[in-house]
């Protein structure tokens, strides 16, 4: 179920809400968890059973772990655990793409699994995973109330898209429940009402022209149309992940828990290391505490630094999907920052900061490229298109789409910038003690312009699901 | 104060449970890989008895832009599509059949089927009653890595020829 469908927004979410803001302090975690399971079963009943498998593994994992003194023992289990948590994720995401390329290079015809993919299984093992490791360094105490436990690992509203939320950030408040008050469960409706304007008024939209351009075929992409094409998809992306993200946010905030902030304005980094600090922050976080800083991250010389980079970034662009596609998207990832770090670095913050942006957001613009391109190859076809003048620069095409686009474009393009957040907010000001009125319509006009949307739409697609 | 941690030895209680966990996983890993193979017939030899046991006179055949227009499906991203659409503003009828390329696209199709479906029940909600009760018989159904979506007077009829045909 999506966030951004009727279903979820008309029933499910009332629903829930209600049974979750009826029953008593202490029953309000069973009731998520309840609501959390059927809104995974909703797509994959089947896959329910693996997450029920993970919960009581990781459950049990965890209080054998803390249970345990340090000893030889103590490790051996906590690389066990960690390897079947990585097998799972293996087996569902990987053994398909495995499979096909070792169809390929060798004499063999190892038959391909085939299975879809659990949706969110990539976020669920790496929160179960971020609670193992935190539980093994002693860095939060294991859960008692496997209730609580469950509630974490299933919370639907972060539990198909992020933000990976580890455990450390949520055990105080799956510990002690704080009572949700009015203002933070208003602030809550704010924040799911941006993300459900930036998905559906603006992802939904800009997605359709990206993928008529992507469509197109490659003799009639002029150059320009190319360009376009990038920077719709760009758009898309950004909206339609963080405007999930901001709608989790918001739920996670109307029934009392703090998820962290997943995007921070990222096309306004002035360099792709900015780029990152601001993009899927959990993520990046996730990799920084657990896989870059335990490999010695930029403390054993610059060697193994540079390896650290590249296996960080390699393990990013593989977590984002089976495909060679995404593997190079990673590398390209990792190559840049190892280039800004050690070559590029201190000559680019020297440069005006519009050339900054500029050569930080065409950099980005490749790097999508290869993610939204089903092969590799098709990639730096598309790049050629926009790389090279062989073929037509600007075309129809091109016109066509910027002329029916500009609009929604430079909508875009504000929507991108905190200038305009805070104009809204300034403006908001102008009504003086009825601000929060003002504010309150404004949500209301972006929920309305949405339902009014979906109702007459049936393109709804959501690109981090299949992650 | 708390108390400190002192089991050192490999096999505790709960060490039993995870063993047992891990067999009830591997039972469930093989269930699931026995279970639905992807059929090997062509779009072309699947929807032939479909269309059979449907009423062609109130649907025409779409083209790849209308089932893009429609589902916001690219036809090219699939083994194949076959689509018939209502042929007329007042016509519900409708069949979507999709050979999968992967299980992966399984979510994305049954999601935009069932976008499709709910958009159609908010259109004719209040004055098409005969347009209603075909859409609320209306049947999603995946197997063999495919999706079937069907509005028909016999939507039934048609998902035992899709399930006869795999």
């Amino acid at each position: 179920m999506l966030f951004s469908s009727l279903n979820f927004l008309f029933v499910f979410l009332p629903l829930t809400l209600l049974l979750f803001f009826l029953v008593p302090g202490k029953i309000k975690q069973l009731v998520l968890l309840f609501t959390s399971l059927i809104f995974y079963a909703w797509g994959e009943p089947i896959y329910v059973l693996l997450m029920i498998f993970s919960i009581l593994f990781n459950y049990i994992a965890g209080l054998d772990l803390s249970a345990m003194a340090p000893c030889r023992a103590r490790k051996i289990k906590f690389i066990v655990v960690v390897v079947v948590n990585f097998l799972i994720l293996g087996f569902f995401k990987y053994a398909g793409f495995f499979v096909e390329n070792l169809n390929a290079i060798l004499p063999v015809e190892i038959p391909n699994p085939n299975l879809s993919l659990p949706v969110g299984i990539s976020f669920y093992t790496f929160q179960t995973l971020s609670y193992i490791i935190d539980v093994y360094w002693g860095n939060v105490r294991a859960q008692k109330n496997i209730i609580s436990f469950a509630a974490y690992v299933t919370m639907f509203p972060q539990l198909i898209a992020g933000p990976i939320v580890r455990y450390s950030d949520l055990q105080e408040e799956l510990d002690h429940p704080r009572k949700v008050s009015f203002p933070a469960f208003g602030e809550g409706v704010a924040w799911f009402l941006t993300g459900l304007g930036k998905k559906v008024l603006l992802a939904n939209n800009i997605g359709q022209t990206f993928e008529a351009i992507y469509a197109l075929p490659q003799d009639e992409r002029s150059m320009m149309a190319a360009w376009l094409g990038a920077i719709c998809y760009a758009f898309q992306i950004y909206f339609d992940f963080s405007g999930y993200s901001d709608m989790a946010i918001g739920l996670g905030k109307m029934m009392g828990f703090t998820f962290p902030k997943n995007f921070n304005y990222p096309y306004t980094a002035k360099s792709i290391t900015d780029f990152w600090r601001r993009w899927h922050i959990s993520l990046s976080t996730w990799f920084r505490e657990y896989v870059y800083i335990p490999l010695g991250g930029n403390r054993n010389g610059t060697l193994k630094h540079l390896r650290n980079i590249l296996l960080v970034w390699l393990l990013t662009g593989f977590w984002h999907g089976a495909a060679w596609n995404f593997i190079f998207w990673g590398l390209y990832y990792g190559l840049l920052l190892m280039i800004e770090k050690y070559v590029t670095g201190k000559v680019l913050v020297k440069l005006p900061a519009v050339f900054q942006h500029l050569i930080t957001l065409i950099l980005v613009l490749v790097g999508w490229v290869f993610f939204f391109s089903e092969s590799v190859g098709v990639a730096f076809t598309y790049l050629k298109t926009m790389f090279l003048p062989t073929g037509t620069i600007i075309g129809s095409t091109f016109v066509y789409y910027l002329t029916s686009n500009w609009l929604p474009l430079l909508i875009m393009v504000l929507c991108s910038c905190p200038a305009f957040y805070n104009v809204f907010f300034n403006l908001s000001k102008c009504f003086g003690k009825k601000a929060h009125v003002a504010r309150a319509v404004g949500y209301l006009l972006v929920f309305a312009a949405s339902i009014a949307y979906l109702v007459g739409a049936s393109y709804n697609p959501f690109l981090y699901f299949r992650f | 104060m708390n108390q400190q941690p002192t089991q050192t030895k490999m096999l505790n209680v709960y060490t039993v449970i995870e063993i047992l966990l891990l067999c009830g996983l591997a039972v469930f890993l093989v269930l699931l890989l026995r279970q639905e193979p992807k059929t090997e017939k062509s779009i072309e030899d699947l929807q032939t008895p479909i269309l059979k046991e449907l009423n062609l006179d109130v649907m025409q055949e779409g083209a790849d832009q209308d089932v893009k227009r429609v589902f916001g499906l690219n036809a090219e991203d699939y083994d194949g599509i076959c689509y018939y659409m209502p042929s007329s503003e007042m016509d519900v009828c409708e069949l979507l059949l999709v050979k999968l390329k992967d299980n992966d696209q399984k979510a994305a199709v049954v999601s935009a089927a069932q976008a499709r479906l709910d958009t159609q029940k908010q259109n004719f909600d209040g004055y098409g009653t005969n347009q209603t009760a075909l859409l609320e018989d209306a049947i999603i159904d995946t197997a063999g890595g495919c999706v079937l979506y069907v509005v028909a007077e016999n939507p039934q009829a048609a998902d035992d020829a899709f399930h006869d045909a795999l």
